[in-house]
């Protein structure tokens, strides 16, 4: 090929420009070898009740230019006791274990608590991230995790968005999941008695087609539950110091939304000699839709040094519950990594339509109810310190330390009989300790 | 490279600097190794084992030669990355003299991109001919290493013997966010809090760098924040001989064959990026006592030591 040189100097600037942007434009991809490895324990307990411990790694692998490949991989275990559902009494009660082999004892006026708790589960995701379009992101997954009554699979994905030279950034995500709940001894029947008369531990019967199990004790080994959610979010660079959020999320469930292992307490009515003392006890019985909508927003400021960080979420759903959240964090660097984050979270909610501390021997049955105190009126609070920015060589290590306090607040129905006096509605606490490491290799 | 190379970088954590580092070393010793005149295994090498028949070029050398081929384009001839053979007529070295006309003249029919084969990606040197990279391949080694770094947390500044490229952090917002593993505790219920990214963080400030006088070390003939972009400097401040009481450059004009008389012993230009710094700054060496006025047309900051 012969050329000759022309003669332009005008246009060197530019030409030269152009040249360049081709020399090192379509950057040959880009040789970074990044891997990111984290990792975390959370140690949780709530003296006297759950004690749970889990471990948590996390591997991000970046290649080609600003692709990112993540593996996620979660182990808990949980042991202890939780609440039943069951309301306490003035003489001691007994339990059938979930396993329907056994039983359990709860003493005179305490808390009724199924101390059977033994779990141990597995969890992974997947996820791959990628430039899409320009000033976008695109991202796919796949998640699943298993404890031995309880398997979820699903799916994720996700865009993102800059504008406004990445002020603002929109983003959009959708999930899926499908559960699968084979609960110890079978899944019991709505609202089927505790013990041998629920019908527990016969396995073999068939939901009809109408999805609703066979009235008389009849039940499937197994059940399944499908989660879809959605969520919109904005985040918007305001100054140089703040920057806000917002984002709205949709959640539905459907499929069986009971949780097996609770029951109600059946009470002898007022007018009863026996009043407020337990006739027997029935397995709980919720929709069989729940749809949960959330609204959050939340403001981020640096102020000198330090990151103030206040947020907000308020929840709804078509169970009549609603939730208020409010949290604040400040984070104040000391020394020239290392940084204190002491925060405090409130959180309220309402009861869901269906929350029954008891049922009452003799009344018509609701068409559902359910007396599992999560879903109870309650305020709780948080307080907590993070502490974090250790370096030890390329590891970077943070702690948290953690005191969760749940208030439960008496339900609409009044103590009556021997039930008065008795704390129908147990505050319970929980401490964290986390410790959580990064690292990029 | 010939020349110290060093990186200076301002980061939250001290991994992302040492990442930053190893990222840097390895590209200047890649591009060294590969483009490298004085190396038999670099493709400079090998292309000119191959001199009088076709060779095919991997991706990145062929968008070095092209780049190559649009600054001799641009320059009229000027930049020429065959000029390299005229070193065997010109010594540089301290009481050396100028060569005459002849031996000169001898070595032209040498020199010229014109008699490159040149059919991206494949290339067929003439017999006798030479390419040198030299002239590029050091600001082209800042600009990638420039580009790496530029994917981490950080501002940095990459210095490859005076030629330096500014790498302002990704973004004004970038977040100091902590990679973390572990945020939500198990079981407490519906509270949770979307925490992901970090809190604004105060834009960078400029990297204070010297323009060095070549008439002595250590001697800043000019002191400026560097914020983004590149500055190269051109010059024969060390390389040069007197004879005569004449002063002969290290540039040479491929066309001539000879050191451009009244060029300026040193310029320095600041562009967006370092081979473009570089090639305007040789460019400018080319225009002898023009320069200064090239520069002005051209806009582009400069500062010349004549």
């Amino acid at each position: 090929m012969q050329l000759s040189p022309r003669k332009n100097p005008a246009s060197l600037r530019t030409g030269l420009a152009l040249a360049a942007a081709s020399l090192l434009g379509p950057r040959a991809a880009s040789a970074t070898q990044d891997v990111e490895v984290g990792s975390g324990v959370l140690v949780y307990t709530e003296p006297g009740r759950v004690s749970a411990l889990e471990a948590v790694a996390l591997v991000t692998r970046n290649f080609w230019d600003k692709h990112k490949l993540s593996l996620r991989v979660v182990y808990d275990t949980l042991t202890g006791a939780s609440p039943n559902g069951a309301v306490a009494s003035r003489s001691p009660q007994t339990f059938t274990r979930p396993s329907g082999s056994g039983s359990y004892s709860v003493k005179a006026g305490e808390t009724p608590l199924d101390d059977t708790f033994k779990d141990t589960r597995f969890a992974g995701s997947l996820t791959y991230d990628r430039p899409f379009l320009s000033a976008g992101r695109w991202n796919v997954g796949v998640q699943g995790s298993g404890e031995h009554d309880y398997l979820s699979i699903g799916a994720s994905t996700g865009i993102t968005r800059e504008f406004d030279r990445k002020n603002t950034t929109l983003s959009l995500g959708v999930s899926g999941s499908r559960d699968e709940i084979s609960p110890e001894g079978g899944v019991p029947t709505a609202f089927a008695e505790m013990g041998a008369a629920t019908g527990r531990h016969e396995d073999d019967f068939v939901r009809g087609d109408d999805g609703e199990y066979d009235e008389n004790g009849g039940e499937g080994s197994n059940d399944t539950k499908t989660v879809v959610d959605g969520v919109i979010g904005l985040t918007q660079v305001v100054s140089r110091t703040t920057l806000v959020r917002f984002n709205y999320s949709i959640s539905n469930s459907s499929g069986y939304l009971n949780d097996p292992y609770k029951f109600l307490s059946v009470l002898y009515g007022p007018d009863d000699p026996s009043a407020g003392d337990p006739v027997t006890y029935l397995y709980e019985k919720r929709p069989d839709t729940h749809t949960k909508h959330s609204l959050y927003a939340q403001a981020k400021k640096r102020i000198a040094s330090t990151t103030l960080d206040l947020s907000y979420r308020f929840l709804w759903d078509d169970w009549g519950i609603t939730s208020h959240t409010a949290e604040l964090k400040h984070r104040v660097p000391i020394g020239e990594t290392v940084y204190f984050e002491p925060h405090v979270r409130l959180y309220e909610q309402t009861a869901a339509d269906f929350y029954r501390t008891y049922l009452v021997s003799g009344d018509a049955l609701p068409a559902e109810a359910s007396a599992d105190p999560r879903l109870g009126p309650m305020t709780a609070i948080t307080v907590g310190n993070r502490v974090g920015g250790f370096h030890v060589g390329e590891q970077e290590f943070a702690v948290a330390l953690e005191y969760y306090h749940q208030f439960l607040k008496d339900g609409d129905q009044p103590a009556y009989g021997s039930l008065e006096g008795l704390d129908l509605s147990e505050d319970m606490g929980a401490f964290m300790f986390r410790i959580s490491h990064g690292w990029e290799p | 490279m010939a020349s110290p190379c060093e990186l200076l970088a301002r980061t939250e954590k001290k991994s992302t600097a040492e990442k930053a580092l190893a990222l840097v070393s390895d590209e200047a010793w890649r591009i060294e190794t590969k483009f490298s005149r004085y190396r038999e295994d670099s493709v400079v090498a090998e292309i000119h084992r191959a001199r009088g028949s076709w060779i095919t070029l991997d991706d990145e050398t062929t968008r070095l030669l092209l780049f190559a081929q649009q600054v001799w384009e641009l320059s009229s001839g000027s930049f020429d990355i065959t000029s390299g053979v005229l070193r065997r007529a010109w010594s540089f070295q301290p009481g050396s003299v100028p060569p005459d006309q002849e031996s000169v003249e001898q070595l032209l029919p040498l020199v010229g991109w014109s008699r490159v084969d040149f059919d991206p990606p494949k290339i067929r040197l003439p017999e006798g001919m030479e390419i040198d990279l030299g002239g590029i391949g050091k600001e082209y080694a800042v600009d990638r290493a420039a580009e790496l770094v530029g994917q981490l947390e950080g501002a940095y500044l990459v210095n490859f013997g005076g030629d330096l490229r500014a790498v302002p952090p990704r973004d004004g917002r970038q977040t100091t966010e902590r990679f973390r593993a572990h945020d939500e505790p198990p079981g407490a219920g519906p509270e949770s809090s979307d925490d992901r990214s970090g809190p604004a963080r105060e834009s960078a400030i400029g990297w204070s760098v010297g323009v060095e006088s070549p008439l002595a070390d250590e001697v800043a003939i000019a002191e400026l924040q560097l914020t983004s972009g590149a500055l190269a400097t051109s010059g024969d401040a060390k390389r040069a001989v007197v004879h005569g009481g004449v002063r002969y450059g290290h540039v040479l004009d491929p066309r001539t064959g000879w050191p451009v008389p009244g060029a300026p012993r040193s310029v320095t230009v600041h562009a967006p990026t370092c081979v473009e710094a570089g090639m305007v700054a040789t460019l400018a060496l080319l225009q002898g006592p023009d320069a200064e006025s090239f520069l002005e047309e051209q806009g582009f900051r400069h500062w010349c030591v004549r």
